[in-house]
């Protein structure tokens, strides 16, 4: 069967260049010509390389099996090239095809090209032989011991970090703070105050399910919730619990209204504040719009002063390569996987997002690991990464159905969480919303539609970054980093609003607080740690994060 | 011990072919910057970084590792004197 309706992309392919059969036999001719082009121009590359290695006086005998590998690879590289780059153009030129289907195509294909590298495979990958050849075969034997690891775990996919390397709340996570709530969904995690006073208003962070809510606090140089506690912020963060079999009934209501607003009421009250900060990073950004729309219709008792959207969807007509997994028959696949576990397993997710970049996060990991015989890279970002969580079954099919295939959000009153219709133009609030420009999973363009889709004063930040780095964005002496933010109002186009704007240097963290800071009341003691209603349960981290 | 600058500059742009399979006909110097590797991306930082790490025992931070970053600016990084607590911090 078809679970990811791979075949019918490629059937959408063949049957588009089918209605112009002139159009085909011309670009394949082109193709013929490349080739051939190719092949004379490696002759003559591999004759010159071949005339200097006498010249050198080059031919001990290791050297030779190298310099024959080298040739090898180099002609295979080279050949990849210009196929891969004929088979992207035969998707992009393919005539008449529907956006969709095409983006699904050029997805597939893009999965089969970066498979077929030439490094990929031992005698096309010279460092691999190198390494076999120097470790007299050990580097081999090491792959293959990871590999045996490897397909023991529930992903069988190559490790991208050392498990070894980080432990939470040893070496991630270590932000000082308490539990002050718990319910069945999630933690709340109250952070100790790091500065004489703080800010009146506190920060709400509600993060993304997908992963484990330390992505905002990796290692002390990289955690965002340090870098606010140390800017005289009170910060609060959802901790969700790894759903199980259990939870298959809980729906993305139960985020919005037992989740996230759950949060907010449990800050306001520890804080004594009738409004709070709130951000959303990711689909913890979505419930935080839907959120805003469902608080909209009572705005005088509105518990949110302002909105903070990183990386985050409300429109998803151009929702980036996940999408090229999303149809309705890749979500028959997922109802039945559902309906067997009650959740979508994080190992699922986990592939489809390291296929949202196969090069780095699969094939880079399985040449390292399999045939270099090296230990997987130490990084924070790429552990963190490899801390999936399941997905409530109801929530999943509820947010790929009404999100990603219906795009019921930007739409008004076509999406009714908690029995009220949301209408986003009722959205009021300060809204600074932050874009990634090489996000593959949000495309900052989507993004900056919550300029367009919403009603109060909008700031725009777009970092010169990915998914994660654009948002895990620290400060530093360092910093090559840049960004461009200004005020986005209502602004439609994403394209001229940066044409507009000038590129400042270093992270855009800065520039949010100079946001955040006026809308943030007085400084005075900071709150205690809980309260009689909602007193410290433990510290952090937590216990949900461990699941 | 202090490496020459060739020595390093020879080692990162092998760790880039390795990285950047697609840069095979590309010709990379002291000058060319991170940004011109095909797909250069978030998660090549990191890759760049662990690369990095193996080779000169420095954790270069990743914020260095960007597109506008040539390979120079890279090895001032690794011969300035806080390379070598970058090198200590990493264990």
């Amino acid at each position: 069967m078809d679970h990811l309706a791979i075949n019918e992309a490629f059937r959408d392919l063949n049957a588009a260049w089918m209605h112009d059969p002139s159009a085909w036999a011309q670009y394949c001719h082109a193709f013929n010509i490349a080739m051939q082009a190719t092949v004379e121009e490696v002759a003559e590359r591999l004759q010159q390389k071949a005339r200097q290695a006498l010249a050198d006086n080059k031919g001990i005998e290791d050297q030779s099996i190298m310099v024959w590998i080298n040739n090898i690879a180099w002609s295979s590289q080279h050949y990849h090239q210009v196929a891969s780059q004929w088979l992207t153009d035969y998707v992009l030129r393919a005539p008449g095809m529907e956006s969709d289907a095409r983006r699904r195509a050029l997805f597939w294909m893009h999965q089969i090209l970066e498979m077929l590298a030439p490094a990929n495979f031992f005698w096309t990958n010279p460092k691999a032989v190198r390494h076999f050849l120097n470790s007299k075969s050990k580097s081999l034997q090491q792959g293959l011991c990871q590999w045996l690891k490897d397909i023991h775990r529930s992903d069988r996919l190559p490790q991208m970090t050392d498990p070894t390397a980080f432990k939470v709340g040893e070496n991630l996570a270590m932000t000082p703070g308490q539990v002050v709530y718990r319910n069945l969904l999630m933690e709340v995690i109250q952070y100790a105050p790091q500065t004489p006073s703080t800010w009146q208003v506190p920060m709400v962070l509600i993060q993304p399910w997908i992963n484990k809510y330390y992505i905002f606090d990796l290692t002390p140089q990289n955690s965002l919730v340090r870098y606010l506690v140390q800017q005289g912020f009170t910060v609060f963060v959802t901790s969700w619990k790894n759903p199980t079999k259990e939870m298959a009934h809980c729906s993305f209501e139960d985020y919005m209204l037992h989740g996230a607003l759950q949060a907010i009421v449990v800050a306001r009250q520890i804080c004594q504040i009738p409004r709070v900060h709130a951000a959303g990073y990711c689909i913890g950004g979505t419930l935080l719009a839907c959120l805003s729309g469902y608080l909209a219709h009572e705005p005088e008792r509105h518990p949110i002063a302002d909105a903070t959207l990183f990386a985050t969807l409300i429109d998803f007509t151009d929702s980036g390569d996940l999408k090229a997994f999303v149809n309705h028959t890749s979500l028959k696949t997922v109802e039945q996987m559902v309906a067997a576990e009650g959740v979508l397993k994080s190992q699922h997710l986990s592939l489809a997002f390291r296929m949202l970049n196969p090069g780095d996060l699969i094939w880079r990991r399985m040449v390292t690991n399999y045939f270099y015989g090296e230990s997987p890279a130490r990084s924070d970002m790429l552990f963190w990464n490899s801390d999936g969580t399941n997905m409530a079954g109801a929530m999943c099919l509820f947010y790929l159905k009404s999100f990603y295939l219906e795009n019921r959000l930007s739409q008004p009153n076509q999406l009714i969480l908690g029995r009220r219709p949301i209408d986003l133009k009722q959205v009021r609030l300060p809204i600074y919303a932050v874009g990634a420009l090489k996000d593959h999973i949000c495309p900052w363009p989507a993004t900056f539609q919550a300029c367009r889709l919403t009603s109060g004063p909008v700031r725009y930040a777009l970092a010169n970054e990915g998914h994660i780095t654009g948002i895990v964005n620290p400060p530093s002496p360092w910093s090559k980093k840049k960004y461009w933010a200004g005020a986005a109002s209502r602004r439609r186009n994403p394209q001229r609003w940066l044409q507009d704007r000038a590129p400042a240097a270093g992270s855009w963290w800065p520039d949010w607080i100079s946001w955040l800071s006026p809308r943030s009341g007085r400084k005075s003691t900071p709150p205690p740690m809980g309260s009689d209603k909602y007193p410290p349960l433990g510290p952090a981290p937590g216990i949900y994060v461990h699941e | 011990m202090e490496m020459m600058t060739e020595t390093i500059i020879e080692s990162i742009i092998e760790g880039l072919r390795e990285i950047f399979p697609d840069a095979v006909q590309m010709e990379i110097s002291a000058d060319t910057t991170l940004g011109q590797m095909p797909e250069w991306d978030s998660m090549a930082a990191v890759n760049l970084q662990t690369y990095l790490l193996q080779q000169f025992d420095v954790e270069v931070p990743l914020e260095l590792l960007s597109d506008e970053t040539t390979l120079i600016e890279i090895i001032t990084f690794l011969k300035s004197p806080v390379s070598s607590q970058m090198g200590a911090a990493a264990h």
